[in-house]
C-alpha cells in the first residue's frame, strides 16, 4: 500500500491517500492536535431502500430505518462484550451515526492510537446479530424515535421534506418508525451488512497525530481483501414538482417554528468533482448574500420583529436531491414565507457586486475554519468524498467563483414555484 | 508550544487577562466574562446587555453594518452569551477570528478584531446616555420569547424545571437567560446605568487562546479599561446544601410522547473540595459516560431508554440524573437509578468500572486544549475560585484515585427532588 500526498498551501493543509489491498481507501490528515479521529464509514444511509448487488438476481426492499438499526447492532459482539468498554479501556470514547447517505463508526482517543484503530476495525467487521439481540434494541430505538417525535424542530424539518418531495427516501425519518423496525430481523440485517460493508465501499478517514506506516501495520493485520463489489440502488423517479406547498403541525412550542425549502431542480447525473464543488460554492455564497446575517432580508425582518437571531440558511446538496433551507421562529411564518418569496424572484436585481465579494470571503473563510478540530475535519471530510469530491479543494474552488457565476446560478436553481412551507405551531393560539 | 498552561496577570482592579498559548488552530479566540453575583436582576440585564451591546455600536451604527465589519474581517465569529458558573452568572462576549496566516492579502485579522470587540463592549451605541429605545425594545421582546420557547427542548426545559424545583431557596434557581417580569422592567436608561455599573465592579476576566503577542494584547486591554472607575465587588460565596428533610417529588404533564425523568442530589461537595476529583471519578462511574451504570444497565440491560446520564455541577454541589424514557417506566427506571447508586456506596465498582471511568476522564482532560473556547470555559470557575491547574496535572491527581476515595464521596449524596415530565393521560 503506497501514500500519495496531496496539498494545498493556501490552507496550509495536506493528506495522504491509499488503497489498501483489502479494497479499503484510507486517507490520513496530519494534525499537531493531542486527539486522535478516526472515522470509519460506508456508501449505506437512510435513503438506501431498494438494492442488489450483481450475485443477487432480484432487488431487496428493506424496512426503513434499518441503516441506523444496523448501526446500533454492531456494537455488539459475539462474546457478550460491550464494544463501549473496548475502547473505554483504552481511554478512548467511541460512537457512531447514521445519516440519508452514510452510516460511520468513530473514536477519539489521546493514547493508545493503534490499539483503538484495531479494537474500531475489528468491531465493524464482526457483525453478530441472533433474534433475541434484534428485540432488545427495539426499545432503545423506540425510545430514540419518541425523542425525535418531541423534538418541534425534528417534526419542522421532516415537514419540510414531506412538502419538498413526491417519492424521495429521504423525506422518511433515518430512525425509521416504531411499526417500520418491528419487520427487521437478523437475516435482514446479515443481508444489508454482507452488501454495504464491504471494504471496497467504505472509506478510513483517520485525523491527528497519525503515523502512516504504523497505520499501515495496523491494516495489514487487520483487514482481509475483499470481493469487489457492484452495487445497484434503486431510487424511484422524483419528479421537479412539489409534493405539497405546505404542511402544518402542531407540537408544545412556546412560538410557530417555520422552515422553508426550495427543491433544487438542476441535478445532472454526470457531473464532474469540481462542478459539484463550483455549485456547493455557488449556492453557500449566494444564499449567505441574500439570506445570510448581512442580508437586507434578515436584518429588515430582524428589525420588524419578524425573525429572531436563531434564523438561519443552509443548502443541502447531493446526488439525488438538493434543497435550500430556511428555519426560525415567528409569529407570522407566512409574512415570512412571503418574504422569502419575492426574495428568491428578485434575487438576480438583488445581487451586488460589493456584497458578492464580501460574502465569498465570508465562505472562503468559513471553509478554512473547517479545518480547526479533528471530528469536524474528519467528518466534513467523509462527507465530501462520498459525493465523490474533495474537501482540500474547496476554499480554491470558493475563490475561483465569479459574479457571473451566480447569475447563472440562479437561473438554474431559483424557482419560487419550488418553495414549500413547514411550520410548527403551539396547539392552542395564546393571545398575549 | 501546544500545552495548556494558563498564564495570567492583573491588568487593573479586578481585571485579569489569561493566555493559553496555542498554534494547533486556525482560529485564535478571545473572551470577556464580566462575573457578578447569580440573581433575576443580574441575571436579566446581563442577558438583555449583551443582546443590546453585539446589535450595534458607534461606529456600527446597525446590526447590518456590524455584520458586514464582521465578513469582511474574515468571517469573525462575535458571540455574546449568558451563563451560570454556580451562583455567579456571566455575561461573555466572545470573537473568534481566522489566523493571520490565511489572509489573502497580508491583513492583520487578529487587530482588526480586536478594533471590533472594543467598539462593542466599550463604544456602545448611546444617545442622551440611554441605548436606543428601538433597539432595547425589541431585545426585550427576543430575550423573553427564549425563555417561552425554552420548553421546545424538553430534556433542557425538564432540567431547567427541576433546578426550580429543587433549589426554589436558593439563588441558583435563577434561570441563565433571565426572568420574564424583570426583563419587562428594564428601560435603555437602567441598561446603560447598569452597563456603566458592570464596566465599574464586575470581575473581568479576558481569555486569549491561540496565537497572540502578549504584550501588545495586555497593552491593548488595559487601555480599554483605562478610562473606567474601578470599584470591583467581592463575589459572594455559593451556598452548598449538604440536608435534605424530605424528598420532593413532582410530576408535570405536556403533549409529549416521552417522559423526561430528572432526579437531583445534593452532594455536598464542590471544585473547591480536596474530593472534588473523586467526585468526578464517581460521576464518571455512575452515568458520566456509555460505560457508566446507568448506560449499562437502564439502557443497555434493560432497554428502558435512549439516553441517560448524570453530571455533578462543579461549583453548587448538586448533581442531575437525566433519563427519556416511556411514560409507564418512570417508577421502575428511578427505582433502578437509586439501586446502582446503593451499588456504588456498598463498594460494587469493578477493577474494569473503575479504570473505564478514569481512562474517560482523563481522555476529556487531554483533549480539553482541542477547542479553544472549550478550554477557556473550563478555566473560568477555577480563575474564579483561585485554583488553578493544568490538565496535565489533574490527570496526576486522577491516577491516584482509589475506589475507597469514590466510597466515601458516594456516602454524602442525598437525594433531593424527583421531577417527572410526563405525557398526558391517555395520550402516548
Amino acid at each position: 500500500m503506497r501514500f500519495y500526498t496531496k496539498e494545498n498551501a493556501l490552507i496550509g493543509e495536506k493528506y495522504y491517500r491509499a488503497k489498501h489491498p483489502s479494497g479499503l481507501e484510507v486517507v490520513l490528515i496530519p494534525k499537531a492536535h493531542r486527539k486522535a479521529f478516526a472515522l470509519f464509514g460506508t456508501r449505506y444511509g437512510s435513503i438506501d431502500r431498494v438494492f442488489k448487488t450483481q450475485k443477487d438476481s432480484d432487488f431487496l426492499t428493506v424496512p426503513d430505518g434499518i441503516a441506523h438499526f444496523l448501526e446500533h447492532k454492531l456494537f455488539e459482539n459475539q462474546d457478550g462484550s460491550d464494544t463501549f468498554s473496548h475502547f473505554a479501556a483504552l481511554g478512548a470514547s467511541c460512537n457512531a451515526f447514521t445519516s440519508n447517505e452514510m452510516t460511520a463508526y468513530l473514536f477519539s482517543a489521546t493514547d493508545h492510537y493503534y490499539e483503538n484503530l484495531e479494537v474500531l476495525l475489528k468491531f465493524v467487521s464482526s457483525p453478530y446479530f441472533t433474534p433475541e439481540t434484534v428485540q432488545k434494541e427495539m426499545g432503545i430505538i423506540g425510545q430514540e424515535i419518541r425523542m425525535g417525535q418531541d423534538e418541534p424542530f425534528h417534526r419542522l424539518y421532516y415537514g419540510l421534506l414531506d412538502a419538498l418531495y413526491v417519492n424521495h427516501n429521504v423525506k422518511v425519518d433515518i430512525a425509521g418508525t416504531e411499526e417500520t423496525i418491528s419487520h427487521i430481523t437478523s437475516d435482514i440485517l446479515y443481508r444489508c451488512y454482507n452488501t454495504f460493508y464491504n471494504l471496497n465501499n467504505m472509506l478510513l478517514v483517520l485525523c491527528g497525530p497519525w503515523e502512516k506506516a504504523r497505520v499501515k501495520a495496523v491494516l495489514d493485520r487487520n483487514l482481509k481483501e475483499n470481493e469487489k463489489i457492484r452495487i445497484e440502488k434503486q431510487t424511484p423517479r422524483e419528479p421537479r414538482r412539489l409534493h405539497r406547498k405546505k404542511v402544518v403541525q402542531t407540537a408544545a412550542v412556546a412560538l410557530p417554528l417555520f422552515a422553508v425549502g426550495m427543491k433544487e431542480g438542476d441535478l445532472k447525473k454526470r457531473i464532474r468533482p469540481e462542478e459539484v464543488l463550483k455549485k456547493e460554492a455557488e449556492h453557500e455564497i449566494l444564499s449567505d448574500i441574500l439570506f445570510g446575517k448581512s442580508s437586507a432580508f434578515y436584518n429588515e425582518l430582524y428589525d420588524k420583529g419578524l425573525i429572531s437571531d436563531r434564523f438561519s440558511v443552509e443548502y443541502d446538496l447531493s446526488h439525488s436531491y438538493g434543497y435550500l433551507f430556511l428555519s426560525g421562529e415567528s409569529r407570522k411564518p407566512e409574512t415570512v414565507y412571503r418574504r422569502i418569496r419575492e426574495t428568491v424572484k428578485r434575487a438576480a436585481e438583488l445581487l451586488t457586486e460589493q456584497d458578492f465579494e464580501r460574502s465569498r470571503r465570508a465562505v472562503y473563510a468559513r471553509s478554512v475554519q473547517d479545518w480547526n478540530s479533528t471530528t469536524q475535519i474528519a467528518e466534513t471530510f467523509m462527507d465530501f468524498a462520498f459525493s465523490g469530491t474533495d474537501m482540500l479543494d474547496y476554499s480554491k474552488i470558493i475563490s475561483k467563483v465569479t459574479f457571473q457565476d451566480l447569475l447563472n446560478r440562479i437561473d438554474l436553481s431559483y424557482r419560487p414555484d419550488r418553495l414549500a412551507l413547514s411550520i410548527v405551531k403551539p396547539a392552542k393560539e395564546k393571545k398575549s | 508550544m501546544n500545552h495548556e498552561k494558563l498564564e495570567r496577570c492583573a491588568i487593573g482592579d479586578g481585571i485579569y487577562v489569561n493566555f493559553v498559548e496555542n498554534d494547533r488552530y486556525k482560529t485564535n479566540y478571545i473572551s470577556f466574562f464580566f462575573v457578578t453575583p447569580l440573581n433575576k436582576k443580574t441575571a436579566s440585564y446581563n442577558t438583555l446587555l449583551s443582546r443590546v451591546l453585539t446589535r450595534s455600536s458607534e461606529k456600527y451604527r446597525t446590526q447590518r453594518e456590524l455584520n458586514q465589519a464582521l465578513d469582511l474581517c474574515f468571517d469573525a465569529d462575535l458571540t455574546a452569551d449568558t451563563a451560570k458558573v454556580g451562583e455567579w452568572h456571566t455575561l461573555a462576549v466572545s470573537l473568534c477570528t481566522l489566523d493571520n496566516a490565511y489572509a489573502l492579502e497580508g491583513e492583520n485579522i487578529t487587530a482588526q478584531g480586536l478594533e471590533i470587540l472594543r467598539e462593542v463592549l466599550f463604544r456602545p451605541n448611546l444617545q442622551d446616555g440611554a441605548f436606543l429605545p428601538s433597539h432595547v425594545e425589541s431585545e426585550k421582546k427576543l430575550a423573553l420569547d427564549e425563555i417561552c420557547s425554552l420548553v421546545n427542548h424538553k430534556a433542557r426545559w425538564a432540567k431547567e424545571r427541576m433546578t426550580e424545583l429543587m433549589c426554589r431557596k436558593e439563588a441558583y434557581s435563577t434561570l441563565a437567560i433571565g426572568h420574564k417580569g424583570e426583563i419587562k422592567k428594564i428601560t435603555p436608561q437602567s441598561l446603560a446605568e447598569y452597563y456603566h455599573e458592570l464596566l465599574r465592579t464586575a470581575r473581568v476576566e479576558i481569555f486569549f487562546v491561540g496565537r497572540f503577542c502578549r504584550e501588545d494584547m495586555r497593552q491593548a486591554t488595559q487601555d480599554m479599561f483605562q478610562k473606567i472607575v474601578r470599584e470591583p465587588r467581592a463575589l459572594p460565596e455559593i451556598a452548598v446544601r449538604t440536608q435534605v428533610k424530605e424528598v420532593l417529588e413532582v410530576t408535570e404533564e405536556m403533549d409529549i410522547a416521552q417522559a423526561n425523568l430528572v432526579m437531583g442530589f445534593r452532594t455536598g461537595c464542590s471544585l473547591a473540595d480536596s474530593d472534588w476529583r473523586a467526585m468526578s471519578v464517581y460521576n464518571s462511574i455512575l452515568g458520566g459516560s456509555l460505560t457508566s451504570k446507568l448506560f449499562c444497565n437502564l439502557r443497555e440491560k434493560m432497554s428502558l431508554c435512549y439516553h441517560v446520564s448524570s453530571s455533578p455541577d462543579a461549583l453548587k454541589g448538586i448533581m442531575l440524573i437525566y433519563a427519556g424514557i416511556a411514560p409507564e417506566n418512570r417508577d421502575v427506571a428511578v427505582k433502578e437509578a437509586l439501586r446502582q447508586m446503593d451499588e456504588i456506596r456498598a463498594g460494587n465498582i469493578t477493577d474494569e468500572e473503575m479504570e473505564n471511568a478514569r481512562g474517560a476522564l482523563i481522555h476529556a482532560m487531554n483533549g480539553l486544549g482541542d477547542n479553544p473556547s472549550v478550554l477557556a470555559e473550563w478555566y473560568l470557575p477555577r480563575v474564579l475560585i483561585g485554583q488553578i491547574q493544568t490538565p496535565g496535572q489533574i490527570v496526576a491527581q486522577l491516577r491516584r484515585i482509589q475506589k475507597e476515595d469514590v466510597v466515601k464521596v458516594s456516602e454524602k449524596i442525598v437525594l433531593d427532588t424527583v421531577y417527572t415530565l410526563t405525557a398526558k393521560e391517555g395520550q402516548q
